[in-house]
Parts: structure tokens; sequence; C-alpha cells
């Protein structure tokens, strides 16, 4: 499962201030956090910022966690609480407003770079709108279907990380799906 | 994926979607950064010096690290522009030096960032920043060598076309910069993409061959799209958007293949 595995020891001595463990969980969870970010912003740059501001938080709270636990869902929460903050935040909203260079990147990115322009715009907007929906969704169905259907995380596995049980987590995603297309009717999609 | 119920054919398909964006893996030297802020931001505190108040010590330590961050993350990259080749004959005048084009050595050393070159309209200068950027300055063109971008910061690269044609296509390295084409009627900004720059008499004409190209003029901003050029004269006529012309869709096809071989990391 790629969010578990570090050892609790170490969580201990990270919250220690221990340099070596402290690395070591930056190691463990930055690809797995970067890959999160970088699903809700249009670049690798803001992508770049939103895991510093996501590691900031965790460095500021690592005291709290409490090791005894898997350690997975409160980072899920931290770092998606920070891509929401984002997305609601006024840089959000202007970096939407001007002529986005980065948007047409973007689109370049998904597919290859000979693509019709248009059509990669269309891609992207697109994109944005399921990106909308998605993240208006509440925390827990939005982890529910984050992790289910982009993590691959099996709903044995969801029930095991929110501490629910199995029937519970499948009951929950198929709420979040139903959520979520009400959320995607709002956003215009067809 | 495993056992959930049936989904409505839009939810799927907005799930599918969101699901082809595959983010790749975050640049090392961020990750590297990053890393030594987190691990050194829970560092063992060292014992402060008596009579220095903390909050000076860490303020002095908070600008040290800053100004030093700031310089490094502005410093152009490390690599520097080479010369590809030059072709024809005649001299080609780099800042206030004439060099003749088949004197390959001393057209190296001479490319400097924001030096302007003037090629003779009977010889041609191809130019790279390795893994970034080839330009293509043709015959009887007036250009600035562009600036180096920045490794981490200011990633903006500028260049002055005066008169002439060039040609451009970036490659992996140039992700995250910007090219900016200037000339007096209008500025181009390149993220990505090939084209030319063609500066006549009275007007300048963006060719975009792939990608797309963001054209500003004293009036206006407009998108110029893959296929397309926009002519945008010096004073008073519209701008005018045309499908690009076979020749020039040929020359720069054939500079986007070159540059797919030489700009390959």
């Amino acid at each position: 499962m790629p969010w578990t595995g570090l050892d609790p020891a170490d969580l201990r001595r990270a919250q220690a201030g221990d340099a070596d463990a402290l690395g070591r969980f930056f190691d463990h969870y930055l690809d797995q956090l970067y890959r999160l970010a970088r699903r809700f912003v249009d670049s690798a740059e803001s992508a770049q910022d939103l895991t510093q501001e996501i590691f900031l938080k965790l460095r500021r709270n690592l005291g709290r966690l409490n090791v005894e636990h898997d350690p997975a869902p409160w980072l899920f929460t931290v770092a998606i609480n920070v891509c929401r903050d984002h997305r609601r935040s006024a840089a959000w909203h202007r970096s939407k407003r001007s002529i986005s260079l980065s948007d047409g990147a973007q689109a370049l990115e998904l597919t290859d770079e000979a693509a019709d322009p248009q059509r990669l715009f269309a891609a992207a907007e697109e994109r944005r709108r399921v990106q909308d929906a998605i993240l208006k969704l509440p925390a827990d169905q939005f982890m529910s279907v984050v992790l289910h259907d982009f993590e691959g995380f099996s709903h044995e596995q969801i029930a095991q990380l929110a501490g629910i049980e199995h029937a519970a987590a499948r009951k929950r995603h198929s709420r979040a799906l139903r959520t979520l297309e009400r959320l995607l009717g709002e956003e215009g999609w067809s | 994926m495993s056992g959930h119920g049936p989904r409505a054919v839009d939810t799927q398909r907005a799930l599918e979607q969101f699901a082809l964006v595959a983010p790749g893996a975050p640049n090392a030297l961020w990750r590297s950064s990053l890393r030594q802020q987190f691990v050194g931001a829970s560092a063992v505190r060292q014992p402060m010096r008596k009579g220095v108040s903390g909050v000076v010590v860490a303020a002095t330590a908070a600008l040290a690290a800053a100004a030093a961050l700031i310089v490094c993350a502005t410093l152009p990259s490390g690599s520097q522009w080479q010369l590809v080749a030059g072709s024809g004959h005649g001299q080609i005048r780099i800042g206030a030096r004439w060099i003749p084009v088949a004197d390959s050595v001393a057209l190296t050393s001479a490319l400097r960032t924001g030096v302007a070159v003037e090629v003779p309209a009977t010889a041609q200068l191809d130019i790279v920043l390795p893994g970034s950027v080839l330009m293509q300055i043709t015959g009887g063109t007036g250009v600035t060598i562009p600036s180096r971008p920045g490794r981490w910061l200011n990633r903006d690269m500028q260049t002055a076309l005066s008169h002439g044609e060039v040609r451009i296509t970036t490659g992996p390295g140039f992700h995250g910069a910007r090219l900016v084409v200037n000339t007096h009627e209008a500025r181009a900004m390149v993220t990505g993409t090939t084209l030319a720059v063609l500066r006549g008499a009275d007007s300048t004409c963006v060719c975009v061959f792939d990608g797309q190209v963001v054209v500003a003029t004293g009036a206006s901003i407009d998108t110029v799209r893959a296929g397309t050029r926009r002519t945008m004269p010096r004073a008073g006529a519209p701008a005018r958007l045309e499908a690009i012309r076979s020749m020039e869709t040929m020359k720069l096809f054939m500079l986007r293949e070159r540059g797919g071989e030489l700009l390959r990391h």
C-alpha cells in the first residue's frame, strides 16, 4: 500500500527532530504527496509550491501525530486541505482570469505535441471541471474517490485507513460517485 | 480498482479523463532543496552566543539563507549558447566584431547573451542553448542573442528582432521557461513550440508550426495557434490572421526535426 509502511520508530525519531528520520519521512512521502498535488493544479511549478506548503504544515504539526496509528489518513487530510485552500485562494482565481500560458503547456503535456490545440484546450477545460467537482466533495468522499479511483487502493485498504468497516467504505464510495455526478452536472459536464 | 456498482456514464467518463493525467516525477533540484528545508527546519538548535539576541541570530540567518537562495535561483542555468552551424559566406557582426561565417571558433566564443548579431543576406547562423532552444537566424537579420533562463526563478528569456527572420524550436530543457521575442510591433511569448518571427519593413508576422504562441501588441493580446500566422502592421491597419504558408511550414518542419535530435537530453 503506497501510503503506509514507514517504521513507527522512525516517526518517533522524526517527531524528536532526528534529521535522518525526517529525511526518511520526506523520501517516503514526497512522491505520493507531489502526485496528489499535481492532479489539482495546472503546472508542475504550482504542484511544487503546493507540495512545499504541505510539507511545511506537516513539519509544523508533526508533534501532534499519533505514531501508534498509520499516518496516511493524517497526511492525506493535510494534503487535501492545502489543495482545497489553494483552489479557493485569490491567486488561483487570478490565474484563471488571466491569459494562462500554463494552461496550454498543461494541455500539451496530456498528449502529443502535434495534436490540435483546440482539442487540447477543450480537454484542459474538461479536466478543470472534473477537478472543481472532485474538490467540492465532502472530505471523506473525496478521500474515497481519490484513493480508490486514482491511487489504486481497494475498499478494504481504505476501510483500514479510515478505521471503518469494509461495507461502509464501499457505501461511502457509492455515495461519493452519486455526489460527484450531481456536482459534475452543476459544472456543466455532459 | 475493484468492486463497486454501475456508474452514470458521465461520471465514469469524468473519472477516466481525470485519471489520464499522469503526473511526472518532481524536479530533482527542487526535491533536494525542499528536503533540505524539511530536515533542516528541525535540526537541533545550536546554543546561542552570549549577548546576541536569538531573534537577531535567527533573522540574520534567515536573511542570509534567503539571499543565497535568491542568488542561486536567479542565476542563469549553466549552459551557454553554442554555434550549431554557420552557412553561406560573408562576415557576421557580433557585437563590435566582424567574423567570417567560416570561422566557427571565433563565432562560438563571441556568442554571448544580449549581444547584437547582424547576419548578412548571404549567410545563415544556427545557434543552440543545449537541451532548450534551437534558433535559426536567417540572412539579412538583426537580432540579439536571447538571455538564458534562471535556474529556478526568473525563467524568462528575452530577445529583440530588429529586422529579418528567426525560427525557433524548443526542447525538453525549456520546460517552465518562456522566451519573449520583441519587435517594434509586437511581443511573441513562447512557452514551448516551433515558430518563426518575420520582421518586414512595416510589419511583424508570427508563424506557428506547432503548439501556440501568445502575441501582444499595444492594443491586444492574442493566441496564435498551430498552422496559422498573425501579421501585425506597424500602425493603423488591423492585424491579419491567415493560414501559414506552405514554404514556411516546410522550413519549420525541418527545423523541428533537427531540433528533435539536437535538443534531446
